[in-house]
């Protein structure tokens, strides 16, 4: 290699002079402080709010668990795929393109699901009368409330790594951040209803993953 | 240097790359500049095969800073070589999709003067991928930004109007760099 032959080049020279050690990064570390916010977050969401009432017959039932369980799927999926997709020699690799196409799944099946346990349940009441918009918003503010501190968190990690796909990083950030939010509040929220769930959950959750998308790749060009 | 045998997939460092960036993320400053400067022909050669003339160099640059600032995002255990082209991947397709934001409104002043560089940005790397354009896109493509005409003359040529000419330019430039985004193995 003819390194010592080539000619001084100022660049390299600044940027030999700018030269620190660093720490690699890693994404179980930041896995790792992902998981204990939102075990922070939803320690501090149901001490202040309560968990709800009927929590010993919810644990029971089917719809609490699809909704509890949808939620957090999409959020670790999604946060997977998220942080892996910060490594430049990754965002390419086989084994990202499985969590996108799974992150594109799960929501979809997840829908069908609560079709399901809604068809065994009694549909007697009207469709609109089901959907409380009332409580509806508020459910939906605060999911929305609920995402902010992950959408954060993966915002930071965002600019700390090096997304070569800022889109879809961002969306899965704020698809990640969501499914938390929803997690984190479905144990605070009485309504189980399949319909509910959908309408009103869903709305949050593209919302976020809405913003995400256009709002983090502004943020963390590199 | 103590960088563990690479058991991943690929087997060795040939060119020792990766020992050198481990070293550099210590704050090795000699193995760093060694690194650059090696580096630096090979992004050369990189962008020379993708981008015209007069743009390569800027891009030389951007990644080399992209590489400093990013050091942090590649880890030891890892092989190099992947690291370094998804940098320099992504500072491609940053580069073509610049060229087709400011492709069709910047044209027309720039027509025929040696200096249409934005508008040539993309020429090199479009020869292969026109194919997969539309017959309409590919055809003012190829006259607009790699033959040198202006909007004008290509829409007399094609017979379709100015503004289609324009549009059809930007949407075909867009679609390149969607296209090269998601196929996973550009290098």
């Amino acid at each position: 290699m003819p390194t010592d032959l080539a000619p001084p080049d100022p660049l390299i020279d600044a940027l030999v002079a700018d030269l620190g050690a660093v720490t690699p990064r890693r994404w179980t570390h930041e896995a790792a402080l992902l998981a204990g916010l939102i075990m922070v977050e939803a320690i501090l969401f149901l001490s202040l709010s309560a968990l709800r009432d009927d929590m010993p017959r919810a644990m029971a039932s089917m719809a609490f668990w699809w909704k509890a369980g949808s939620f957090g799927l999409i959020a670790l999926v999604a946060a997977a795929a998220m942080l892996v997709s910060l490594d430049p020699a990754t965002t390419n690799a086989r084994r990202l393109s499985g969590l996108w196409r799974a992150m594109g799944l799960i929501a979809p099946a997840a829908l069908a699901l609560g079709w399901l346990i809604d068809a065994g349940a009694s549909g007697g009441t009207a469709l609109l009368a089901r959907l409380e918009w009332r409580e509806g918003l508020d459910c939906l503010a605060t999911v929305g409330l609920l995402s902010l501190p992950p959408v954060l968190a993966l915002a930071l990690f965002m600019r700390h790594g090096a997304p070569t796909q800022p889109e879809r990083t961002a969306a899965a950030a704020g698809l990640a951040a969501a499914g938390f939010g929803a997690f984190v509040f479905a144990f605070h929220c009485p309504h189980d209803d399949p319909l509910y769930v959908a309408v009103w959950y869903g709305v949050a959750v593209l919302a976020v993953t809405g913003l995400a998308r256009i709002i983090l790749p502004r943020l963390v060009r590199w | 240097m103590t960088v563990p045998a690479a058991p991943a997939r690929d087997t060795a460092d040939p060119r020792g790359w990766g020992a050198m960036m481990a070293a550099a993320q210590r704050g090795e400053v000699a193995p760093y500049r060694r690194l650059l400067s090696e580096l630096r022909p090979w992004l050369l050669r990189y962008f020379a095969r993708r981008l015209p003339p007069s743009s390569v160099e800027d891009a030389v640059q951007d990644t080399l800073v992209a590489i400093h600032t990013k050091r942090h995002t590649w880890q030891p255990d890892r092989p190099f070589g992947p690291w370094l082209a998804g940098i320099a991947r992504y500072k491609w397709i940053d580069r073509l999709r610049a060229a087709s934001r400011h492709a069709a409104d910047e044209l027309p002043e720039t027509l025929s003067t040696p200096d249409h560089e934005a508008a040539v940005t993309s020429a090199t790397a479009l020869r292969g991928l026109m194919a997969t354009l539309k017959p309409a896109q590919a055809e003012v493509i190829r006259l607009v930004k790699l033959d040198g005409l202006s909007i004008e003359d290509a829409a007399a040529r094609t017979g379709q109007s100015p503004a289609l000419v324009k549009v059809n330019i930007h949407r075909g430039l867009a679609r390149l760099a969607r296209l090269i985004e998601s196929d996973s193995d550009a290098d």
